[in-house]
Parts: structure tokens; sequence; C-alpha cells
């Protein structure tokens, strides 16, 4: 069997693979450090070994990697920056600071690290009439926390920013399942994100 | 909070030229510019709200526009899980609709299976290469995404397309079952 064959059987696996359960499929966050290469060697094969069985992994693989590749080199420094070297340099000693940081603290099962943003609430069953107050942990060097609300269809409630840990939202919300995250912005311009929480609005 | 200017001409440029490498490099695998556009019009809006903190557009420096992009991606891709989620959750026993397959379709259906569990039984340091092989991508680009070297990489995957087609053999899969 020649590699022609054996790929054209493989794209019918990859398509078999198309509607599945995802619980098992890697997060966003893995992704990430799948196309940026962080994280220990052996996560990240085991991570790639399931995204290039699963359609949809793949499909959101090649987004993320793809806006890697893309980024235009040559000009942008002079176009965007003209201390653009300095602060790459930088950037370059903190990121690498940030992460030796973070590979110190995960072990082969743990690949968020001591930088994302945990939430703290809401979660779990929220009233109807109380208010709703999004609190989470800060982040050390962020300067703007983005918090993002969105239903149960996928369909977005909130999305803005704030320097805060906590935000306050008054507008009622309709019974049912809703879906929160917080993304953190850094002073060197990286960014760490939270997991997703699931909250329900009960009925009365 | 001052009013947030306008996009520079510089920051406009880049992001065209951007979305048109990243266009180029996605097509290779097949991905649709559909999803591309969506998270550049994000990133628009993200870098404008940015602005709203910044006294020149100018100084968004290139690194920031990706983590912009990769935040804006990242965000697309929960809030489309999270859909699907709830699609799936709707049709909790779907009924599964089977239709008679023909012989061909038949045989054609187990190689496929067989194919499947032959990689699902892969040394695991090869088989995510092999996959990535399988699955259309050039050495070069495994090597990209796991920093390895070229010979490491050619190396494990000339060992595990041999390691494959043992298993196949062993299977009873030979050049002659894929005769069309």
């Amino acid at each position: 069997m020649n590699d022609a064959e054996l790929r054209e059987l493989y794209a019918q696996i990859l398509a078999r693979s198309g509607d599945v359960d995802r619980e098992d499929c890697v997060t966003p966050e893995q992704l990430e450090d799948l196309v940026e290469r962080r994280g220990p060697e052996t996560a990240r094969l085991e991570q790639l070994d399931h995204v290039m069985s699963c359609a949809a992994c793949r499909e959101e693989f090649e987004l993320l990697r793809a806006l890697a590749q893309g980024q235009p080199q040559g000009k942008r420094r002079g176009n965007l920056r003209p201390l653009a070297v300095a602060a790459a340099l930088a950037m370059l000693v903190s990121a690498t600071a940030i992460w030796q940081l973070r590979d110190a603290w995960q072990s082969p099962d743990v690949t968020r690290g001591p930088q994302d943003v945990l939430l703290v609430a809401p979660a779990g069953q929220q009233q109807p009439d109380q208010p709703l107050r999004f609190v989470w942990r800060p982040v050390e060097g962020a300067w703007e926390y983005q918090v993002v609300l969105t239903g149960s269809q996928g369909a977005v409630v909130l999305d803005t920013a704030t320097p805060d840990t906590a935000l306050a939202f008054a507008t009622p919300l309709e019974p049912g399942v809703y879906i929160w995250w917080v993304r953190a912005r850094l002073d060197d311009g990286s960014e760490r994100s939270s997991p997703t929480q699931t909250f329900t609005i009960t009925d009365r | 909070m001052h009013a947030a200017p306008d996009l520079s001409p510089a920051i406009q440029q880049y992001l065209l030229r951007y979305n048109n490498l990243v266009r180029q490099t996605a097509a290779r695998h097949g991905l649709s510019d559909d999803d591309i556009d969506e998270v550049f019009q994000d990133v628009r809006i993200r870098l404008w709200r940015a602005l709203q903190r910044r006294e020149k557009s100018d100084e968004i420096p290139a690194s920031y526009i990706y983590r912009t992009a990769v935040s804006a991606a990242l965000d697309l891709i929960r809030r489309r899980r999270a859909r699907r989620e709830q699609r799936l959750e709707a049709v909790p026993n779907r009924e599964v609709v089977t239709e008679p397959r023909s012989e061909r379709s038949l045989v054609s259906s187990e190689l496929v299976d067989q194919v499947a569990a032959a990689v699902a039984a892969l040394t695991p340091s090869r088989r995510p290469v092999v996959r990535m092989h399988l699955a259309g991508y050039h050495r070069d680009e495994i090597a990209a995404s796991l920093g390895w070297t070229e010979a490491k990489t050619r190396n494990l995957l000339y060992r595990g397309l041999e390691e494959l087609r043992t298993r196949l053999t062993e299977r009873g899969i030979g050049p002659l079952e894929v005769a069309r």
C-alpha cells in the first residue's frame, strides 16, 4: 500500500470522526499551547495524536496554526514600532521567565499554569432575581480583564473589559444555562485565559 | 477615557497582509475563509477598543496584534463548542439511520477500520508523526509543530510508516487490498 492510498484511507478515518461527543477533545487552551509549543513534550505528543485523529480539533488547530504561521515578517517592525527590537527582546526575556515558572509548576497531567485566571463566581444555580456578580482571582501583571458571557446557544450576552477583578451585571437573564470566561491581558503583551464556567439561572 | 482614534494606515496595511498570509497558510489544509474573516473582524473590534486606552495606534506592537488574533480565535472556538454541546443535548437519543451498503463500500469501510486500528496501535512517539503525514502535512511542518530537527522527524516518520506497513501486513492488508 503506497502513501497516496494510505492518505486516502486516512481522510476517510478523519471524515468519520466528525460528529462525535467532544468531551475527550483537547481544550482550546491546550490547542494554543500545542501551536506555540509550550509544555512538556510528552503531553504535546498525546494532544497532537488526538488532534490529528479528530476532524473538529484539527480544524481548530489549523486556525490557530495559520494565525501563528501567517504573521507578516520583514516590514512589520518598521511599520508598527521603531523600538520593536528592544521591545521584542524584553518580551522574550519576560515570556521565557514566565514559561520557566509555569513549567516548574506543571506535572505531566496538568497543562494549565499558575498565571491562568481562576474563576470564583457565579457557578451552579443562580436565582433569577439576584443581581449577578462575576468574580475572579487577580493575575500578576494584568492590566485588563475581558469578561465574556454567552447563552447556551452560543449567543454573546456580555463582552466587556475591566481593570477590576469583579463585575456587577444588573441585566436580568432568562432562565437557562450560561457559560462565561475571563481573559487577562498582561503588561508584556501576552494573555492568560480561564477555563469556561457554567451556571444556571433557575425558574422562579 | 478619550475617543478612540481610527486604526492607523500602518495597522490597516499590516492586518491586510496578515489576513492574506493566514489565508494562504490555511488553504493548504482546507480551512474555510469564513473562520479567518470572523477572527479578523473580531481583531479589528478589539484593536479599536484597545486604542481607547492608548494615545497613538502606532504604539500597538505586532506581538499584541498576534495575541489579539489568538484570543479572538479561541473565543470563536469556545462559542462553537458551546453551540455544538447544546445541539447534542437537544437531541439526546438520535436515531442512527443506516442505509444498506453495497459490497464494495462494506469492504472499503472494513479497510478503513483496519487502517484506523493499525494506526492506533503504533508506538506512541511515532503515532502523531504518522498521523500528521497521513493527514497531508509536509515533513517540515511536522518538524516545526514539534520543535524537532528535520533528521529526527524523518527518522521517526520512516520508522512509523514501516511499523504501520508491518501491522497492516499482519492484518492481511497488502497492496492488493486497495486495488481499484
